[in-house]
């Protein structure tokens, strides 16, 4: 799915990111990599196998879009560190040369040291022509267009027979919030408003409702 | 009888004597097999002394066997007495320790509950009571001490009372657990249980005293002198009765009128929304009631329950409307009345509602059936017929618990520890994990040390420790945390609702709240209240201005379904209606209706299966009646619809109800054709069509709340503590999602897959019932007006739908509804 703001071309995708065609640019949100890591620590058997699907889908993106660059909008990291963190070292060596700037979410509480010892840029919010990548929503975005995250947005498909609740993409007029990327991520119901357009994943596509 | 020869049995003797109290067969029976040292089964009513029963012999034994009994008491617990209910505690212990003082024993007997303050617990950590009452949560507590075998080493009997409570809950699986190990520290352990009538009364003994102590025990029957009638009230005309609806407040001014005519009144109803609809009911049309009658469920703040059972025991109130959470527990000696609104659906339930009335030795148990809709008044006549017959359903146990079998593996391990090798035989003992194999047994062990299947750690997980052998929890704050989140029964998420200075009224679900706007108007725990603000899991409510009307809040797991001795009896009386219409009052009353059907389509006799078809505007339907109730017609209907869909393309709506249920489409069934070339009722291949035909992920997803909560997967929080434990809160949804995707052995999402099979599609009634269709004639009537049978599933708006798509083109229908719907 396609979609144009201010001129320039960006790809939904299926794979719960937004691809930025015309700089080359993956748009990631809140990963909260070390979530599943911090449960198990805690005596909560989430399985550990589950965090490689997001190397594995962040891995395809990047190969499948021929992407130079990604933008993280924040959530990079659930909690304190953990092991996963080296996981996440170890497949940012592999792909060295994407460039990595992270805009900081409320869940990075990790030093920035560690950010920069694996070469990803730290900023708290992040410009570029006439666009403003960040965390949290802006309540009134003005000139600008956002991108952020930090909702998790989910949206509830209702019939009269059944139910589905499903990932989105939420595109307002002047602001656009992305799905949550993470395999173990919860979601926060959205509704329809005037001037928004959302767009539900569901398996391997991506649909306007 | 030899023992009441015994210094011990005159003691008592003397006393009983001296208050007049002549011990009854059942009571003599049971102290002589208790004395001759065996195991067994009690089988008596609420109120009939069912406690001293088992409490004298006890005594008697002591004397008998102490030469100083006065003056020299027993060190350290000597018998236990499980209770499921925190309320009947109070009571037990007074009555126990009225009779230890009399006959001069200097025992003591504790209580140890959730109510249980700190004071008394740490009290029975230095020296524990002779005899304590306990809760099964309670007990397992006290196995996560780190000094619990020293605390049960002397303890010769345990009894379980109210054992039918607790057998067909996780609960029971509980109590297996603790009784397995309580056996492996005292092999000499005396069992016993106390039940009420059940169907399987020697199965729920087998279970409570094991295989090795079953051998030489026994089953003693109080039998009950106590009649049971049963009266229906009937409305003047039968068409004032609607064909569909369950709530019954047309009869009200009957109702009422029984109500003023006696002392003190129990209104049964089926749901918590329909007891609060009709205590607002009576109360508005009927004022003078305001502060002498009272409302209780389950979903009111525990201190406002304690109230209304207090003021019922002290006859300050002349009527009380309540639900199940009123079916067991504290003897209401003063209820005059009981009145059953609608059908409770189980022969069982009935009886113990309508037990509530006439205590007195001798007196009738008299139970007014108030009908909600016409067709009640057949399954009034059949809970008639059960109880004459004596007919009881059973109490099925749970088998393969792995989730409760998870929490008791981490509670020894957080107390002294285990062994694996001996915990498995033990385990093996009991009859929910008899099947057990060791590759499961073994998967166990890897979830709570390493969280993975393997015993091989390869991150930090931490739960359980190997040391030397012994599993055990050394992470203090694990510990904690676990003794925080024990026990099975778990919350729905709901809010509690509150008054601005603070004073709790109860709880309510968060879909109803969500509704809600400031200064919106709601009823709750019988009055009107009006919504102010919610703020972290609390709603807080004041008293809404006179005249402000607002909604009744709907809770969840509203509606029970037909059990199946009910069902039967409801085809019989069918069946008979048809040679004998004049039998029964309430058959009687019917027969406009019955003819209706009759002449529109047909009454079914037992050996048949009726089906309807019927044209209407919104598509053509099929009516099937097995009268299996709506769980059983969940699974079936479902079942039909796949199998019709795999022999042409088709789409089916489907609606149920405990009689029948309906399949809807936009094209003509020839099911007279069809029946005749395949057998759609047939049992072959029926797991894989079910599996096939209902969203069988989603309902174990539902499940799987209740297990993960019980297993440690989801941890709620410190009391208090909320916001700290926010980094280790995920939705059970989340959580199945995760595990289903990258887990494919897990433990706990096959029981959900098993539980939705067993307790929810009801497979093996399922597989039972489509037998019997198999030999009945298939009676099928094309229909052109709905008949008094297919008219309340034709209203019915809960609907759903089987589709063989795939998600993708569900969605994208969806969608076309969606935009449709705009």
């Amino acid at each position: 799915m396609q979609i144009e703001i201010n001129n320039h071309l960006f790809r939904l995708l299926p794979q719960k990111a937004i691809f930025w065609k015309t700089r080359k640019t993956l748009l990631i949100g809140d990963l909260h990599l070390g979530k599943i890591t911090h449960f198990r620590n805690s005596g909560i058997a989430v399985p550990s196998g589950a965090f490689l699907n997001n190397f594995q889908r962040m891995e395809h993106l990047i190969l499948n879009n021929d992407a130079e660059r990604i933008i993280l909008l924040g959530d990079l990291f659930h909690n304190i560190y953990n092991a996963e963190w080296e996981l996440f070292a170890n497949w940012r060596r592999k792909f060295h040369s994407i460039e990595i700037i992270i805009v900081l979410g409320n869940h990075d509480i990790l030093p920035y040291a560690l950010f920069e010892e694996i070469n990803i840029r730290v900023e708290d919010y992040w410009q570029e022509e006439n666009f403003i990548f960040l965390h949290h929503p802006m309540e009134h975005p003005e000139e600008n267009y956002v991108f952020c995250g930090h909702v998790h947005p989910v949206y509830c498909l209702r019939s009269r027979t059944q139910s589905i609740k499903l990932p989105c993409f939420i595109i307002d007029n002047n602001q656009a919030i992305l799905p949550s990327f993470g395999v173990f991520t919860g979601g926060y119901e959205m509704k329809k408003v005037k001037g928004r357009s959302i767009f539900i994943i569901a398996e391997n596509e991506v649909m306007k409702v | 009888m030899e023992f009441q020869q015994t210094p011990g049995y005159k003691i008592l003797q003397k006393w009983l004597r001296s208050r007049k109290w002549k011990p009854a067969p059942f009571q003599l029976e049971t102290m002589d097999a208790f004395l001759s040292g065996k195991s067994g089964l009690l089988n008596a009513p609420t109120g009939s002394g069912k406690t001293y029963a088992l409490w004298f012999p006890v005594l008697v034994n002591y004397i008998n066997t102490t030469k100083e009994f006065k003056t020299k008491p027993p060190k350290g617990l000597q018998i236990l007495w499980i209770t499921p209910l925190r309320a009947l505690a109070k009571d037990l212990q007074r009555n126990m320790q009225q009779a230890c003082d009399a006959m001069e024993i200097p025992w003591q007997v504790g209580i140890r509950t959730g109510d249980s303050n700190t004071k008394d617990k740490a009290s029975q950590k230095k020296q524990m009571p002779q005899a304590l009452i306990i809760t099964p949560e309670s007990l397992h507590i006290l196995f996560s001490q780190k000094n619990s075998s020293e605390i049960f080493n002397s303890l010769h009997t345990i009894v379980i009372d109210e054992w039918h409570e607790l057998i067909g809950s996780k609960r029971g699986v509980q109590t297996e657990l603790a009784l397995s190990r309580l056996r492996t520290i005292n092999p000499g352990l005396r069992t016993w249980g106390i039940s009420a009538t059940i169907g399987n009364l020697e199965q729920a003994k087998t279970i409570l005293l094991g295989n090795e102590q079953n051998k030489n025990s026994i089953t003693i029957i109080a039998k009950s002198t106590k009649k049971i009638v049963v009266e229906t009230l009937l409305p003047e005309k039968i068409e004032s009765l609607p064909w569909s609806g369950y709530l019954g407040i047309r009869l009200l001014k009957e109702v009422v009128d029984i109500v003023k005519k006696s002392r003190s009144t129990l209104l049964f109803t089926n749901t918590r929304w329909q007891s609060e609809t009709w205590y607002q009911a009576i109360i508005e049309h009927y004022p003078e009631f305001a502060g002498i009658a009272a409302l209780h469920h389950g979903s009111l703040d525990k201190d406002l329950r304690a109230w209304v059972e207090e003021s019922l025991h002290n006859e300050k109130l002349k009527l009380v409307v309540c639900t199940s959470s009123l079916d067991l527990g504290v003897d209401f000696r003063p209820v005059e009345t009981v009145i059953q609104i609608g059908s409770p659906k189980s022969i069982s339930r009935f009886v113990q509602r309508a037990g509530r009335s006439g205590h007195q030795p001798g007196a009738v148990s008299k139970i007014y059936f108030t009908p909600t809709n016409s067709l009640e008044l057949i399954e009034a006549v059949s809970f008639r017929k059960g109880i004459e017959n004596n007919i009881l359903e059973d109490r099925e146990p749970f088998i393969n618990a792995y989730d409760v079998l998870a929490q008791w593996m981490v509670t020894l391990a957080v107390g002294e520890g285990f062994d694996e090798k001996s915990l498995f035989e033990e385990v093996k003992n009991t009859n929910s994990f008899k099947m057990i194999i060791r590759k499961d047994w073994e998967w166990m062990l890897g979830y709570i040390t390493t969280g993975s299947s393997s015993l091989i750690a390869y991150d930090e997980f931490k739960k359980v420790e190997i040391e030397n052998g012994r599993f055990v929890v050394k992470d203090r704050k694990i510990a904690m945390r676990h003794r925080l989140s024990m026990g099975t029964i778990v919350s729905d998420s709901a809010l509690t609702v509150k008054f601005q200075h603070g004073k709790y009224l109860g709880s309510i679900e968060e879909s109803f709240v969500s509704r809600l706007k400031p200064g919106d108007v709601f009823w709750f725990a019988g009055m009107s209240v009006e919504f102010i603000r919610i703020r972290e899991m609390a709603v807080t409510v004041r008293k809404a201005p006179p005249g402000k009307k607002g909604v009744i809040p709907q809770w969840m797991g509203g509606r029970m379904s037909l059990s199946s001795n009910l069902s039967q009896f409801i085809r019989d009386r069918l069946s008979e209606s048809i040679d004998h219409p004049g039998k029964e009052i309430e058959i009687k009353k019917l027969q406009p209706l019955l003819q209706l059907q009759s002449s529109r389509s047909a009454v079914p006799r037992s050996d048949e299966l009726l089906i309807e078809q019927f044209e209407a505007r919104d598509g053509h339907h099929i009516f099937i009646f097995p009268f299996e109730g709506r769980l059983v017609h969940e699974g079936m209907s479902a079942l039909l619809a796949y199998r019709l869909t795999q022999l042409f393309p088709i789409t089916f709506s489907i609606a149920m109800n405990d009689y029948g249920f309906e399949l809807l489409s936009d094209q003509y069934v020839n099911i007279r054709e069809i029946v005749k070339t395949s057998n759609i009722f047939t049992t072959d291949n029926l797991l894989n069509d079910i599996h096939a035909s209902v969203n069988a992920t989603e309902m174990a997803k539902r499940k799987f709340r209740e297990i993960a909560s019980i297993a440690g997967l989801i941890f709620q929080g410190f009391p208090g503590r909320q916001v700290k434990a926010r980094q280790l809160q995920a939705s059970s949804s989340l959580l199945f999602d995760v595990i289903f995707e990258y887990e494919k052995d897990n433990l706990f999402v096959r029981q959900a897959f098993q539980e939705v099979l067993y307790y929810q599609l009801e497979e093996v009634r399922l597989r039972k019932a489509l037998t019997r269709i198999n030999s009945q004639k298939l009676l099928i009537k094309e229909i052109d007006k709905p008949s008094p049978l297919s008219f309340p599933i034709l209203v019915d708006r809960l609907r759903e739908q089987l589709t063989s798509e795939k998600l993708n083109v569900r969605i994208q229908k969806m969608l076309i509804d969606y935009s449709d719907a705009d």
